[in-house]
């Protein structure tokens, strides 16, 4: 959660109403009310994350902070409850689990889609004329050009993601470097 | 046979003093040696003081009930094949008024008094032969206590009666009475010898009684009216005693003012079997029956305990309290030799005699088990009596002037020991043995008789623990097994009883009534509950409702299902909330949505 903010948050996160309900810490037994509980988790988490502009989410660390924890009432959710909403994100494509295989302590909290960076990056290629030309992945993401773009600052393993996508639609050719860093990208018109 | 009234769970409704001895199901009836279609399947149920039939297709039309007075006398035919074994009973043919008054005297020896009596007053009867030795018999066996008499004439012995089973020759009203037995006897002479003079002569200290007394001013003593024992001189033969003539015209009354028809018969027809032992049980039922019915006579006003019962009692008081015990047993007895008293000293040594009697019972009573068993009956009723004595308005009154400083405690305690007393049981509890094959039915209709109210009055819903404990506390001795209960309890909706077993999702078994403890309601009360008190725990809502732990538990598990509730677990416990997640669904999307747009536009580019 410490990794990623580059950015100072724009004043702090409006919480819904729900966030001070008690039972929103619970997993409710009841199928329709866990339904509606995990489909209001998930977009707190989304909206959460969109505004603080996180990207990654470490499950035992998380729960003892906001949103997890509400300190106010005194309530936090427990971890397998947690694990159980990720797992509902990544079937949304909200999420995907990261780290070691299966062992879901771990995950990147999708909150705009690759599909939707890749063709965010696309446009701005194509407006500043971009096509053709090797960028690196540095540039692209912490680059002068890229200020005031939405994908500035983007988590290096999302924007990863979402060049992945561009590749993938025949629209941008990786090339591998020494590390992350290094790598280049050109995008085809 | 007349129609009878029925509770609303098909039982027949019973008088106070009667018991269920024997039930048995599938019985077909038969009115003479017609095949009765409209009542040709049903249960039937012997009491001590009837026989009801009660219909299996249409309870509260076709139910019949027949007294064990108008049972002339019954016989048991096997059955063979495909014939079911049967019960014949022949109806005693109704009384004409006093045409045949001079026959009794006159009678053949060997037969009890009270036979001869219906032999001589009835017109015709199918086989006389029979009659004689079926109550003579029976007798001995099931009246443990009627009162010994030596004849004047012969020496015998007689057990009961009104004449001598030897020489046949009425009861006299001198006789030597043996040791034990002496209720009735010593004051009879006086009234038949009494006064018949205007003014009302008394017997014992001679003073001259306003004729319109019944008891003597000056000492209390009985006093026999002139026009009764001018009618025992004209009328009756010599040897005929007062008892007799009254018991006679006692008689008349009872068996009714209809028209004289010939004998009828009645068969019941045993499809599921159990005819012997249902004939064995209905014929004791009959001859005690009889026998009550001389002993309300010749007893008079005085209440009269059930027949096994006085022959115990009297003994008992005997040997326990000497002579003050046996007087109050015999209070005429202990009236006449007293000195003359009279108006209030009298009316106090009653009221001591009266607690002396009371204070007996309750000693023998409690000594042993069987006492206890046998004086059921006395001692239900007593309590009974002490309870209306508490509700009614003078106690009341003597409560609130007595007890100034602790009034609101004495008032609970009161209330208390009313309640203990109305707790006191169920009269004649369904057994195994008295129910047979419907036992399971049969239980689960006295459960429901006994448990509705309380049902009801706990909000619907009793755990079945505790209807258990309840409904065998009433039973006092036969107690029944839980599995029993638990059959009975399944039985409640194929018999449309307006109870129903329950069982929770956790296995709490509970039961409920059919009408009033919808889940609905449940639900609207206890969502009232959190709207006026906030969030509740298992522990609020039993304390609310006043019900058990496990009961509020399942409660608030019930209306969590429905979706009414949503639950918190912390540290504190389990506490329940109304559903917010679909109330507050509408706000949490418009704030949650409206600052980062999930659904972005740039969806477009995909």
């Amino acid at each position: 959660m410490s990794n990623t903010t580059a950015v100072p948050t724009p004043g702090a996160f409006q919480f819904p109403e729900i966030y001070n309900f008690p039972p929103l810490f619970t997993r409710q037994p009841n199928e329709s009310t866990w339904q509606e509980q995990r489909r209001q988790w998930c977009d707190l988490i989304l909206a959460y994350y969109r505004h603080n502009r996180l990207y990654s989410l470490t499950l035992a660390e998380a729960i003892t902070e906001p949103p997890f924890t509400n300190r106010q009432i005194h309530r936090s959710l427990r971890v397998d409850v947690l694990r159980e909403l990720v797992d509902d994100l990544v079937k949304q494509g909200n999420a995907s689990w990261t780290g070691a295989k299966n062992a879901k302590d771990s995950c990147l909290v999708l909150w705009r889609k690759p599909e939707v960076w890749a063709s965010m990056i696309y446009q701005w290629a194509n407006e500043r004329g971009l096509f053709n030309t090797v960028l690196t992945v540095f540039e692209l993401a912490n680059g002068d050009d890229t200020v005031g773009q939405e994908f500035h600052n983007l988590d290096s393993v999302t924007l990863r993601r979402a060049l992945d996508v561009l590749q993938s639609q025949g629209k941008a050719q990786l090339f591998v470097g020494t590390s992350d860093e290094d790598m280049g990208v050109k995008l085809f018109a | 046979m007349n129609p009878v009234e029925l509770a609303p769970t098909q039982r027949p409704l019973l008088s106070s003093s009667e018991k269920i001895l024997c039930i048995q199901n599938k019985v077909g009836l038969y009115q003479g040696l017609e095949r009765d279609e409209e009542h040709d399947c049903g249960t039937v149920y012997l009491t001590t003081q009837r026989l009801v039939y009660v219909d299996q297709q249409l309870p509260h039309e076709r139910s019949l009930a027949l007294n064990h007075q108008a049972i002339h006398r019954c016989t048991l035919h096997g059955g063979f094949l495909y014939t079911s074994a049967k019960i014949c009973l022949y109806l005693k043919p109704k009384p004409t008024n006093g045409s045949d008054r001079d026959a009794q005297p006159a009678e053949g020896s060997g037969t009890s008094g009270y036979n001869r009596q219906k032999g001589a007053q009835g017109t015709t009867l199918l086989e006389t032969t029979g009659t004689t030795n079926m109550y003579g018999q029976a007798r001995p066996g099931s009246s443990a206590g009627p009162i010994e008499w030596k004849c004047n004439i012969c020496d015998q012995i007689n057990r009961g009666g009104i004449k001598c089973t030897l020489c046949g020759v009425p009861h006299q009203g001198n006789y030597e009475s043996t040791d034990t037995c002496n209720v009735a006897a010593d004051t009879r002479p006086v009234n038949a010898s009494g006064a018949e003079r205007q003014p009302l002569r008394c017997p014992v200290c001679t003073f001259d009684n306003h004729e319109s007394m019944v008891r003597c001013e000056m000492c209390d003593t009985g006093l026999s009216k002139p026009d009764e024992a001018a009618a025992d001189q004209t009328n009756a033969a010599p040897s005929e005693s007062t008892e007799y003539q009254r018991l006679r015209t006692q008689e008349q009354a009872n068996s009714g003012r209809d028209s004289n028809d010939a004998i009828s018969l009645i068969k019941l027809s045993f499809r599921a079997g159990g005819a012997s032992a249902f004939y064995a049980t209905l014929k004791g039922a009959v001859d005690n029956s009889a026998w009550e019915l001389i002993g309300i006579d010749s007893f008079g006003e005085h209440t009269v305990p059930p027949a096994p019962l006085q022959g115990q009692q009297q003994s008992a008081a005997v040997a326990a309290a000497g002579t003050s015990a046996a007087a109050a047993n015999s209070p005429l007895l202990a009236r006449e030799r007293r000195p003359t008293t009279g108006g209030i000293s009298t009316i106090v040594n009653t009221a001591h005699e009266t607690q002396q009697a009371r204070d007996v019972t309750l000693r023998s009573a409690f000594s042993d088990l069987d006492a206890l068993t046998a004086k059921a009956n006395e001692i239900v009723s007593m309590a009974e009596h002490i309870a209306t004595q508490l509700n009614s308005p003078a106690a009341s009154k003597l409560h609130r002037k007595g007890a100034a400083e602790s009034d609101e405690d004495n008032a609970e305690r009161v209330d208390a020991f009313r309640q203990y007393l109305l707790d006191l049981g169920i009269d004649s509890p369904v057994t195994r043995d008295t129910a047979g094959a419907v036992f399971h039915d049969e239980l689960a209709r006295e459960l429901c008789d006994y448990l509705e109210n309380y049902v009801s009055q706990c909000g619907g819903t009793v755990a079945l623990v505790d209807a258990y404990c309840l409904y065998n506390r009433a039973r006092e001795f036969s107690l029944v097994y839980p599995s029993d209960f638990v059959q009975a309890c399944e039985k409640f909706e194929a018999l449309r009883l307006p109870l129903r077993l329950r069982e929770y999702p956790s296995g709490l078994l509970v039961l409920e009534d059919a009408s009033s403890a919808s889940d609905a309601l449940v639900i609207s009360r206890v969502g009232a509950y959190i709207a006026s008190f906030g969030p509740i725990t298992a522990s609020d809502l039993a304390a609310i409702e006043d019900c058990a732990l496990t009961l509020a538990e399942e409660r608030l598990w019930l209306c969590e299902r429905a979706g009414a509730l949503c639950r918190d677990e912390s540290v504190e416990g389990v506490r329940f909330y109304a559903n917010a997640f679909a109330a507050a669904a509408a706000a949490a999307v418009g704030a949650g949505r409206g600052e980062g747009d999930v659904q972005d536009p740039l969806w477009q580019y995909i």
